[in-house]
């Protein structure tokens, strides 16, 4: 059995069995691939105008899926199916076999990879464009309703009491740095708990029950929990980093070389899509859409709410808006645009919160995973702004930090 | 080899006085050695075509791994095993611990699940082996339970249980149950005829009966059961653990090797688990044949 | 102690659940104290299944056992069986097996006063020594010995034998038959035995009447024929004697029509 078929029967049938069980809102087997039927089943080579995109079960899939729905893709004569993957381990899988050409994944991940973190070492995974901003949740167990929203000083004291269990998605992942950043910050003595990777569905299953402690993952399941009162929304994303990078269009390097201009076609018709997300009156349409069964598979209520920017923390702590930072998907071309900078600082918080012992190429790998020359290209044909902060020092505001991606090495050393 | 016409007869012939003739086959003059050297002898030969058939699994793992860069070669595997066992007992905190470690781990939670199933499963095999009634009203149950994959057992585990290691080790119990039962049960109702009549006619009490017969009787199925049950269990621990992350052992090290793409470390694991099933089983069969009785010579 | 046996009729389940094969059609017979008597009949004609009326392993169809007036409703301390395959239970040893099922039977008797007993027994059958072996470690012989060890150990007033000696080759049940009347006669208080035979030369030398079986759709005892030979019975010298030669023909004679009525 060559690779592909090895990895496949891995990749997929990690999960089969139990998600397919446990909640009822999680309907379709993550198992299946297909959302809609009709694949070729040979690989993304089938035809030169097919394309096929994996998506996670997660609210930021929404622009790749309503390009879908709304008949972008379609209109520029690409024929595109968008599969359900298990995992992000599946995910990665089936981009490096070529399984899928390209998915809605982890802005991490490509660096993850690269750097032996979350894969072994391939360069084989780039970025077109990003997909949207904000919108991920560290969410605790209801036992720490006295937490509350944002206090790391209670966060920490909390955590202490025991040895806790977090969970985020995957090793090197958007994710997995947004916890282990916020740990940081509390100043919490990581060795002192328990990070593991699970899917979303298993984490929400594990807090039910009362054997999670705490987990960071994007929407809706931030919402499911604070509604179903197992849990409560603790710190969002945007309250770290205002408007971060998180789910990105990666492609891989077959896919990006070879078939350049339907990549072209594929981001023009995203474009469009993030673009239609940003009008709030689609939101609710998009809710609908996307909580089907064969996308994220929840009541299209629990989604469109945070969708929108308003937020119910859960166990009653009330409601927290937010007007500008809550999930975004284009901001005139904010979003889209892939940043080196970005890319180095997860590289540099590789070093700094001890997933990675010795310095990676931070340059180097910026350059070669980021397609920023495609982005430009594709942007500019669908006269949509680029920025020019390609390199630019930004803000965390968690910690009050800058980040100047000339300089990593301030980074890593910083406490 | 001809067939040798001796004067006395050889070792292996049938019964004793008889001269060998063609109808015995091949006959070989036996060898002048100790029983010592005897076993020796068998011992290598066994260990020689042992090493001829893992020489064959490792040349054609070598021969699809040229062909799939990704897979790992059996030198990288074996080189992760060597990085693994070297330090196997070291322990760095809830998320980083040592092979041996994790191993120790998973079989604490095999043992306490087997444990159970066979505090369950023994009587209740003997229940259903001996009364109709109870063999009617539990069989049609067990039918249906018995193949359900232990991995669909884990959400109900979970639930019940409000914790991820405490599921695993359910899954375990409801998976080991059913040999141990089936089997248990098998013994317990074969009871041979010859034996219940003594016991009736020398008007054996319940107590009596089940001490000096059933129980003797049903000794090595039950150990068949139980040695079933252990293997079954090792199996689905790794399985439970992937599906259980909360719990640390090496079905959660193969998890987290998954996740990272280590598949070096996978198959290292899978070679540690493997070497670690055949000795639970072995120390199964050396009490299987303890327990299990001679052949009655007449 | 007399037993009486009257019109036992005994039939088996056929496999459509309806009436089946009629083992036993009317069996007669009263035996007093004191008698040997020995059951011969080719397969089927039903002595088994009648040893184990009596014995109260199975119940008769219609019919009563009666031992003293008492109806036999299953077994009992006043009748122990040795069966044809020993039945020793294979994983205690001699000693075990003749304790344990002495024990059971006689559940009154002082744990000391049964001990006695089992080691009287036990040593009157030559295995005392071998007492701790187990079962598969001992001869057939052996075995049977310590079945019959075990049987009179539960001072049975009747002892009942199933073929008990055909697994055997001829010298040990040749001496197995003189051990068993010693038992029966010196050593013991039981008084009567039935033993269920297919060697006519064991019947005609053990017992004071033979009772001969017949297959279906005959008569279930097709005669009875006393042996009028005084005891002690050598075997060497007996065979010549005209008593035993008469009793030989008579059976000869019976059991080859049966078994060309049969063919």
């Amino acid at each position: 059995m060559d690779r592909r078929g090895f990895l496949r029967v891995v990749g997929g049938a990690a999960l089969t069995p139990f998600v397919g069980g446990l909640l009822s809102a999680c309907g379709a087997p993550p198992g299946t691939k297909t959302s809609d039927g009709g694949a070729d089943g040979v690989g993304g080579g089938g035809g030169t105008r097919k394309v096929r995109l994996g998506f996670i079960a997660l609210t930021d899939c929404a622009s790749v899926v309503m390009a879908k729905e709304l008949g972008y893709f379609a209109e520029r004569d690409l024929d595109v199916t968008v599969e359900k993957q298990a995992n992000w381990a599946a995910t990665r899988d089936n981009l490096l076999t070529g399984e899928i050409d390209g998915a809605h994944c982890l802005f991490g991940m490509p660096f993850s990879v690269a750097t032996g973190i979350g894969g072994n070492r391939s360069t084989d995974l780039r970025i077109a464009m990003m997909l949207n901003n904000n919108g991920q949740a560290i969410t605790l167990n209801k036992d720490f309703a006295s937490v509350g929203y944002g206090d790391l000083a209670k966060a920490k004291a909390a955590l202490a009491a025991k040895t806790p269990t977090l969970a985020m998605t995957f090793p090197g992942g958007t994710h997995d740095l947004w916890l282990r950043y916020w740990l940081k910050a509390a100043k919490v003595d990581e060795k002192a708990l328990k990070i593991i990777t699970i899917p979303p569905p298993q984490m929400v299953a594990n807090m039910k029950v009362g054997a999670m402690d705490g987990y960071c993952v994007g929407e809706p399941w931030g919402a499911v929990a604070a509604r179903e009162g197992i849990g409560f929304t603790h710190l969002n994303t945007q309250d770290i980093w205002k408007h971060h990078p998180e789910k990105a269009l990666v492609v891989n390097q077959k896919f990006a070389t070879e078939r350049g201009e339907v990549l072209q076609d594929l981001m023009a018709a995203v474009l469009k899509a993030s673009a239609w997300l940003e009008d709030k009156t689609n939101l609710a349409k998009a809710s609908e859409v996307i909580g089907g069964p064969a996308y994220v598979n929840a009541p299209a209520t629990e989604i469109a709410g945070r969708l929108g920017g308003t937020y119910d923390l859960g166990v009653g702590l009330g409601e927290r808006t937010y007007d500008e930072d809550y999930m975004r998907f284009s901001r005139e071309g904010l979003v889209n645009a892939p940043r080196r900078a970005h890319a180095i600082w997860f590289m540099a918080q590789y070093r700094r919160l001890g997933l990675l012992a010795e310095d990676p190429p931070f340059q180097q790998l910026a350059d070669t995973l980021i397609l920023r020359g495609a982005y430009e290209q594709a942007a500019e044909a669908a006269q949509v702004a680029v920025p020019d902060d390609d390199m630019a020092p930004f803000n965390v505001r968690l910690d009050e930090a800058t980040f100047d991606p000339t300089d990593p090495q301030e980074e890593v050393k910083r406490p | 080899m001809t067939v040798l016409e001796t004067e006395s007869p050889p070792a292996d012939s049938r019964k004793p006085g008889r001269r060998p003739t063609d109808a015995d086959g091949p006959v070989v003059a036996p060898a002048p050695s100790s029983a010592l050297g005897r076993r020796m002898r068998a011992l290598a030969s066994s260990g020689a075509w042992a090493l001829v058939g893992v020489a064959v699994v490792v040349a054609l793992w070598s021969m699809v791994a040229v062909f799939s860069p990704h897979l790992p070669t059996p030198l990288e595997a074996l080189a992760s095993l060597s990085g693994m066992l070297r330090y196997p007992f070291y322990d760095a905190g809830p998320n980083d611990k040592g092979v041996g470690l994790l191993l120790l781990l998973s079989l604490q939670r095999v043992f306490v699940g087997f444990a159970l199933a066979a505090a369950v499963g023994v009587p209740l095999g003997f229940l259903i082996g001996t009364s109709p009634r109870a063999w009617k009203a539990a069989n049609p149950v067990m039918q249906i339970l018995r193949p359900v994959s232990p991995l669909a057992w884990f959400p109900i585990g979970l639930v019940a249980l409000s914790s991820s290691p405490n599921a695993a080790v359910f899954v375990i119990f409801i998976t080991a149950l059913w040999p141990i039962v089936v089997n248990t049960a098998a013994g317990a109702s074969s009871v041979p005829r010859d034996h219940r009549n003594v016991a009736r006619v020398f008007q054996f009490g319940r107590m009596a009966y089940v001490r000096h017969v059933l129980v003797p009787h049903t000794l090595p199925e039950i150990v068949t059961g139980l040695r079933l049950s252990m293997g079954i269990a090792w199996m689905v621990i790794v399985a439970a653990e992937m599906l259980a992350s909360g719990a640390t052992g090496i079905g959660s090290f193969v998890w987290e090797s998954y996740n990272t793409a280590d598949l070096a470390g996978v198959t290292a694991a899978i070679v540690l688990i493997g070497f670690v099933g055949v000795a639970l089983d072995s120390a199964f069969l050396r009490i299987g044949r303890r327990v299990a009785l001679e052949e009655v010579t007449v | 102690m007399s037993l009486t046996i009257s019109q036992v009729r005994k039939s088996f389940p056929g496999p459509g659940g309806g009436i089946g094969q009629e083992v036993l059609r009317g069996v007669d017979l009263t035996v007093e104290a004191g008698e040997f008597v020995s059951f011969i009949g080719h397969s089927g004609c039903g002595k088994s299944t009648l040893l184990n009326i009596v014995g109260g392993l199975t119940s008769a169809t219609s019919g009563t056992v009666e031992v003293d007036g008492v109806r036999v409703s299953g077994p009992g301390p006043d009748r122990a069986m040795v069966f044809q395959n020993y039945s020793l239970l294979p994983r205690l040893s001699l000693l075990d097996n003749v304790r344990h099922a002495a024990r059971a039977a006689r559940p009154q008797r002082k744990a000391a006063l049964n001990d006695e007993i089992v080691e009287r027994y036990l040593g009157a059958v030559g295995l005392w020594e071998h007492r701790h072996k187990k079962p598969a470690a001992v001869s057939g012989g052996m075995q049977q010995r310590t079945a019959v060890a075990r049987a009179f150990a539960v001072s049975p007033r009747i002892l009942l034998l199933d073929e008990p000696f055909g697994a055997l080759d001829a010298l040990t049940r040749a001496r197995l038959q003189l051990q068993l009347i010693d038992l029966w006669q010196d050593e013991s208080e039981t008084e009567t035995v039935l033993m269920v035979t297919h060697g006519i030369d064991e019947a005609i030398i053990l017992a004071d009447r033979i009772v001969v079986m017949g297959n279906p759709p005959g008569p279930s005892v097709t005669d009875i024929i006393p042996v009028n030979l005084s005891r002690p019975r050598d075997r060497a010298a007996i065979v010549d004697e005209p008593a035993y030669r008469l009793v030989q023909e008579r059976l000869m004679a019976l059991l080859t029509a049966e078994a060309a009525d049969a063919a």
